[in-house]
């Protein structure tokens, strides 16, 4: 990670002035070839506007620029106002990969599924490409001019509303505070469709500031989670995801593993890690909440309020759970301080209080829990739920000026409130965005955003570390930031986005160039954290609010966030529109998901399409019967069935249609069936695996290891071969572990491998026609009762057999091993036979049916690898153990006479990966971790029995039930 | 078996036909002359019927060809084969041609050795059948490759980079056996059809014609010497030909046995999947057959006793397929392979795939038992839907064998099913329409009755009353 130094450039490399300027020398031949390259794509976009910095970011020595030879700039993206720190890969200019900043705290190195797909978001070729009004372009200086007006110091602000998401930009705050001082009659209202409200009000109840939960799940034993996704959603879940696997490691029977129970309507990714886990309906919830916090209360003699003794779950609904209830209470009781109790973000505020009163009366609050103030500005604020108020002042044309950055306000909001309507009657309204969406179509300025990788700003994870996001690029389609546009509306001169954020470090913390300069190379800004405070007194006036939550009557809609657009922000990403969801495996789409109980009761099936009606608000979406779904309630994801332009139009139901309110996540709702049906494209249906689970994934309980003291043994016992093994052998042997203990089955390393290695999406069509090309898959089965189901994942991709079965059907020998134990492809011998798949009792193999990178339309191609071969029509591929890296590494461990250090060759799976379940390296070296991994008394070979000898290794999934509740 | 027996079939005994079978192979007191006449009349004085029959197949055989163009522009993708159902109709295709050419061998080199002389009246027939199917089956193993431009790279052939396929694995050999096969057919089509090229030269009225089958005749003047070695030629290439049925159909074979998936991974496969194709090569002989027979009047040359040996070949051929099947399943059964187990007792009787199952039982092993009755194997009608049947089930078994493997191997999160696009639907079609024209232009232009091996047998029979 090397910061460029663009500005001192020139001054560094003075000499070149010295020489005659008609003769280009080698090192301005590479300043320049370089450059082009960089700007090359500003060509593509048929944009002349000059570049206003200099930001070409990899000019660190001109001389040390070598073409072909990759840089990696620290930077963070945000989401819904928090950020994760990501360090991007960048070739002559061109970002080509993004990776988790393993100095970030929220980041840890891993990355999600979102941060790796923001690459491709960059080269969507539906970008939108310049200021536009009433859809016809319009020069920069007259929207620069209609800002100007729009912010007119006369009338103060008034009629002027500003919506824009969660602000935890340092520069932003003060741009908002400076705004507000020169208009006080501006309106800012902060819109994120999945706000973190609840939560700052339920600390607001508990403890009278809107603090942030801080939890380290390494320190606790017992983990109880009311529908909180925390492993794979929310600020911070890539570390608490590690945190988490971090006592899920089992490196002996001996060690300890902490044990988790969720209590959740419809399974998450968290809820398949469950050791158990309750399905409950949304307004069963509260009640289970309020029923452990009784009876922890009740067991500790704490003095809690009297309302809490109608919480009891005898002759409540949750009379079929007291045993669960009292087991947990005694559970948690056991692990005082050494355990934690979690809110999700879409519970109401009560269950918030009521998870934090648990933490307090546990004595967990101060061990493994820690409040702290939010990063996030105003979060106490009327601003974050000012919604209803926007929506009352367009109705009554108040509303002179309506500037929407950065988020899909008419789309993304209540449809009750019908602000897509609203907004286009608005006199005037600029939105700064990034695509054709409905907000764009309501609005008669377009400001085109610029990609995070093309901006300079400020952000902040959750704990408060603050990063200064650098650009990799100039702005393709000359996009702005949102703090160009706040300075503009403070009628500042124009400024460049740069300026703006090195101007206010400079000035906010007397930042030098080389703190400045610090700062971006390591990607955070040193010392900015919030360290978590004393926790507070508990208060206990919500305690009735608590207990006079009933159970709602009927079936419940529960709306949930999406695991692969999030809230619609992700709605046109080609690689996440295809991304399995990792529970139901659905792609192209949402659909309401239902149990098998339910869906037996009212005879539907999967792909029936259900007409739904709540309170008068009706939809139409198909059906999906998903295990370890709550009975007598549904589940609807957000994000999907916008109209208009884009890729992810068209897909799925809007599920904003029939929400009510900012925080209306869950509703009574009445279903039929419409009649129709819908073809869902659902990668693997739910299934068990029945009589040989043996042989592909081991699992047990806890104790079961520790009697038998080690597992799947069957499954590492040698098979007799006819094939002789390689003579030759090479001095490295690559590997493969995977921790089925750690995965969560996220699916990052889908995302991850799909980035690294050029794989093109397929379409809704190709997934129909299961023709995914993912070359890494997560691999889902439904384990356990059907009374409490649970789901095992296993990624599953090439296994690198040392006798692959796929290698001697080939007939031209395109697939041949390595003397390093790579299974190899080499595309230009394949001629298409498809054998090698057949044979492959993996089923890892891919076919390119057509010519798909073709069908890619520019300049999409610039996020190509350019280490890995883009395949063409009529050829196998697969998982190559990421070979790049490997002769990556190789080379410059030969070059710089530097041996290989275990660690040095990270997969890019295993890079992503948040819980370090995969871990890759040479399985010749006794003293690498992925040795040490293989010889693991829980390690397995999937399909031992078939003699293949898969280089890739399984750890066997543990779960670790309470004896209770056996 | 050997060739000397074959040499001088004419001088050795017949022991295996009872001689009053014999008497029906032939109308008694037909000469030479007349027959020479009658035979070769019909193709130089086709029916009314040929020439549009002709036309239609031919317009439809087009459909094949811009459905293989498209398909060639396109990629492979226009069918409906997917991971984990990646071979299907194609190589379903393929075996069943393949299959289907097995019979014509069979009957010419098979029953030549055997010296059967019931296959006389049939055996061109069945020859060009083989051809016409090879050249349908040839067609599916370069179409259904991902780059079908680079096919020869599956040809051992000394190239400059040293480059050669890779032996182990079972296509290679099938180029070898499927390339082995087309030859040796050809030659032996060609070898047997010589004499009769040279009775169409001295027979037909124009000068053309003359020319023309006097090109392909090769000189043929009827010398002693030159029967003599003709004779010798077609016992040679018959003892080649003999082994190629089971070779190349056990090789074929062999494209699924070497593979491991449950289902596919069975020694049984070679004998099982030769006698099914000569199963369906029978079927086919008897669907061509039966219309022609009719519709060229040729019901005292291909008589009932024709029909019922060719019905006997089915039985016997169907139940050593329904045997096959019952080994199969009961191997599955009690053998400890739990995949094997899954896929031969659930996949395949009860799963998604069942439906084509049991019409594969149906009409592989049912139909066949119809046979014990001698009243349906002389009856033609009968036997026509009957041959269509097999014909049927025998496709199918071959789809259901190749998908229902595929689409449940081991894992079961890759379980998938298939379904054919139209395109795979309108090139079996395709196939099926040129295969047609390519045997009416054969039935048009080519002595489709081995006249003089008619001649001869006429004699030797005659000679015996």
């Amino acid at each position: 990670m090397i910061y460029p130094r663009l500005d001192n450039a020139t001054s560094e490399f003075g000499s070149d002035q010295d020489l005659p300027p008609t003769e280009l020398s080698r090192r301005q031949f590479l300043y320049v070839g370089g450059a082009t390259l960089a700007l090359a794509s500003q060509a593509l976009a048929g944009c002349t506007r000059a570049p206003a910095e200099k930001i070409v970011p990899y000019r660190v020595q001109p001389s040390d620029v070598v073409p072909g030879r990759a840089a990696h700039y620290a930077t963070a993206s945000t989401l819904d106002g928090f950020a994760t720190g990501i360090v991007v890969e960048s070739h002559e200019g061109r970002p080509t990969k993004i990776e988790g900043n393993p100095e970030h705290s929220a980041s840890l190195g891993a990355s999600s599924a979102f941060e790796q797909a923001l690459l491709i978001e960059l080269y969507d070729p539906a970008r939108l490409r310049g200021v536009t009004r009433r859809g016809l372009p319009e020069s920069d200086a007259a929207l620069d001019a209609a800002l100007a007006r729009a912010a007119d110091m006369k009338r103060a602000g008034r009629g002027l509303h500003i919506v824009l998401p969660p602000v935890s930009s340092p520069l932003l705050a003060s741009q908002l505070n400076r705004l507000r001082e020169r208009l006080p009659g501006l309106s800012v209202h902060f819109h994120a469709p999945l706000t973190r409200l609840a939560a700052w009000r339920g600390a607001q109840l508990a403890f009278g500031a809107p603090l942030e939960t801080r939890v380290d799940l390494r320190r606790a034993k017992v983990i109880f989670l009311l529908d909180a996704d925390v492993l794979a959603a929310g600020p911070g879940h890539l570390a608490r995801a590690r945190e988490f696997s971090d006592q899920r490691r089992m490196s002996s029977a001996r060690d300890e593993m902490n044990r988790l129970y969720v209590a959740e309507t419809t399974m998450s990714v968290t809820g398949g890690m469950a050791d158990h886990r309750l399905a409950l309906r949304p307004s069963e919830i509260p009640l289970l909440a309020g029923a452990v916090l009784r009876e922890v209360a009740n067991a500790l003699g704490a003095s809690a309020p009297r309302v809490l003794a109608q919480l009891a779950p005898s002759g409540s609904a949750l009379g079929a759970h007291s045993a669960f209830i009292q087991a947990l209470a005694r559970d948690l009781i056991r692990h005082r301080c050494e355990g934690a109790v979690l809110a999700g973000e879409q519970q109401p505020a009560v269950v918030h209080a009521a998870a934090h009163a648990l933490n307090v009366l546990l004595g967990n609050a101060g061990a493994a829990v820690g409040y702290a103030p939010s990063p996030i500005v105003a979060c106490a604020g009327p601003e974050h739920d000012s919604l209803m108020a926007l929506r009352d002042a367009l109705n009554s044309n108040a509303v002179e000026t309506l500037l929407v950055l950065n988020t899909n306000l008419a789309y993304a909001s209540p449809g009750v409130f019908g602000l897509a309507q609203l907004i286009k009657a608005a006199p005037e309204s600029f939105y700064l965005g990034q695509f054709e969406d409905a907000t764009a179509a309501a609005c008669t300025w377009i400001i085109p955003l610029a990609h995070v990788l093309e901006s300079w700003a400020d952000t902040r994870a959750l704990d408060g570390t603050t990063s200064i996001v650098q650009p990799l690029l100039t702005p393709l389609y000359g996009g702005r930031t949102e703090s160009q546009v706040l300075s503009t509306l403070l009628g500042e001169a124009a400024r460049s986005a740069h300026d703006l954020v090195k101007d206010f470090w400079r000035s906010a913390r007397k930042d030098d160039d080389e703190l400045w300069e610090l700062s971006l190379t390591r990607g955070i800004v040193e010392g900015s954290a919030i360290a978590p405070g004393a926790t507070p007194d508990l208060r206990w006036d919500w305690a009735s609010d608590l207990a006079g939550t009933r159970l709602s009557p009927g079936i419940e809609l529960n709306l949930r966030r999406d695991p692969s657009v999030h809230d619609g922000r992700f709605g046109d990403n080609p690689w996440l529109l295809e991304l399995p969801c990792p529970v139901s495996k659905l792609t192209w789409g949402n659909a309401v998901c239902l149990g098998p109980a339910l869906a037996d009761r009212l005879h539907i099936e999967t792909g029936d399409v259900l007409a739904l009606e709540a309170d008068g608000r009706k939809l139409e979406a198909a059906a999906l019967v998903v295990p370890g779904h709550a009975d007598q309630s549904l589940t609807l994801t957000l994000g999907w069935g916008r109209n208009g332009p884009g890729l992810g139009a068209g897909h799925g139901s809007d599920a904003y249609s029939l929400l009510k309110s900012t925080l209306g996540w869950s509703m009574p709702v009445a279903i039929h069936r419409s009649g129709k049906t819908e073809e869902l494209a659902v990668t693997q249906a739910p299934m068990g695996l029945g009589e040989v689970e043996s042989s592909i994934l081991v699992q047990a309980t806890l104790d079961d290891y520790r009697k038998q003291g080690q597992l799947g043994q069957e499954q590492r016992r040698k098979q007799l071969s006819l094939y002789a093994s390689d003579a030759r052998p090479a001095e490295r042997q690559w590997g493969m572990t995977i921790d089925l203990n750690a995965c969560t089955g996220c699916s990052a390393c889908v995302i991850a491998c799909q980035a690294e290695n050029n794989i093109p999406p397929v379409g809704k069509s190709g997934v129909l026609k299961h023709r995914e090309m993912h070359w890494l898959r997560i691999d889902r089965y439904v384990a356990g009762t059907s009374h409490e189901p649970r789901i095992l994942v296993q990624p599953m991709a090439c296994q690198h057999c040392e006798k692959a079965p796929c290698e001697y059907v080939c007939p031209t020998g395109a697939t041949v091993h390595s003397s390093d134990g790579l299974n190899q492809m080499v595309y230009n011998r394949c001629v298409g036979t498809r054998f090698c798949s057949n044979n492959c009792p993996y089923k890892v193999r891919r076919f390119n049916w057509f010519n798909y990178h073709q069908a890619e339309q520019s300049p999409t191609e610039l996020a190509y690898n350019p280490e890995v071969t883009v395949r063409a029509r009529g050829v196998m591929e697969k998982c190559t153990y990421c070979v790049q890296r490997i002769r990556k590494a190789e080379i410059r461990s030969r070059t710089e006479q530097k041996p290989l250090v275990d660690g040095d060759i990270q997969t890019a799976c295993e890079q992503a990966c948040p819980t370090r379940a995969i871990r890759f390296g040479d399985v010749a070296d006794t003293r690498s971790e992925v040795s040490r991994l293989r010889a693991s008394d829980r390690s397995f070979a999937v399909l031992n029995e078939l003699g293949t000898v898969p280089r890739t290794r399984y750890l066997a999934k543990l779960t670790n039930p309470n004896p209770e509740l056996a | 078996m050997t060739t000397v027996g074959a040499l001088d079939a004419g001088a050795l005994p017949d022991r295996l036909l009872a001689p009053a079978d014999e008497c029906e192979l032939l109308p008694r007191a037909t000469d030479d002359r007349s027959l020479t006449a009658e035979l070769l009349g019909k193709v130089l004085q086709p029916p009314k019927w040929l020439t549009p029959a002709i036309a239609i197949t031919g317009a439809l055989s087009s459909v094949l060809v811009v459905c293989v163009g498209y398909t060639f522009i396109t990629g492979i993708g226009v069918w409906g084969n997917n991971i984990p159902v990646a071979w299907a109709f194609a190589i379903t295709n393929f075996v069943w041609w393949i299959g289907i050419g097995h019979a014509g061998t069979f009957i010419s080199a098979f029953l030549l050795l055997f010296e059967q002389k019931w296959r006389t009246s049939i055996n061109r027939f069945a020859e060009g059948m083989t051809l016409f199917a090879l050249v349908q089956a040839g067609l599916f193993p370069l179409l259904h490759m991902g780059r079908a431009w680079f096919f020869y790279w599956l040809v051992p052939y000394p190239s400059t980079m040293s480059i050669w396929p890779q032996f182990r694995s079972s296509l290679t050999w099938d180029v070898a056996a499927v390339s082995t096969y087309l030859t040796v057919s050809v030659l032996f089509f060609y070898l047997g059809l010589l004499p009769d090229l040279a009775a169409m030269r001295d027979f037909a009225p124009e000068r053309w014609r003359r020319r023309i089958y006097g090109f392909f005749a090769l000189g043929w003047y009827g010398s002693v010497a030159t029967w003599r070695r003709h004779r010798i030629a077609y016992g040679l290439l018959a003892g080649l030909a003999a082994p190629l049925v089971v070779s190349v159909h056990s090789i074929v074979s062999m494209d699924f046995a070497i593979g491991i998936l449950p289902g596919w991974h069975s020694t049984i496969f070679p004998p099982y999947f030769v006698a099914g194709a000569i199963y369906s090569g029978f079927a086919m002989v008897l669907t061509l057959m039966i219309p022609a027979r009719r519709l060229y009047n040729l019901e005292h040359i291909i008589t009932t006793a024709h029909l019922d040996k060719m019905a006997k070949m089915l039985l016997v051929t169907g139940l050593i397929v329904t045997y096959s099947y019952a080994v199969e399943t009961y191997s599955a059964w009690v053998g400890g392979d739990a995949f094997e187990r899954h896929m031969q007792l659930h996949v395949r009787p009860f799963g998604a795939i069942a439906p084509i199952f049991w019409t594969v039982i149906l009409c592989n092993c049912g139909t066949p038992l119809l046979l014990w009755s001698r009243r349906i194997r002389r009856s033609a009608a009968t036997l026509f839907v009957l041959s269509l049947f097999i014909q049927l089930g025998m496709w199918l078994e071959r789809f259901m064998l190749i998908v229902s493997s595929q689409s449940a191997d081991f894992l079961p999160s890759s379980a998938h099913g298939y379904q054919p696009s139209l395109i795979d639907g309108a090139i079996l079609g395709g196939t099926l329409c040129f295969f047609l024209f390519l045997f009416l232009v054969f039935l048009r232009f080519v002595p489709f009755i081995p006249v003089s091996e008619l001649k001869a047998l006429n004699q030797e029979l005659g000679a015996g009353q």
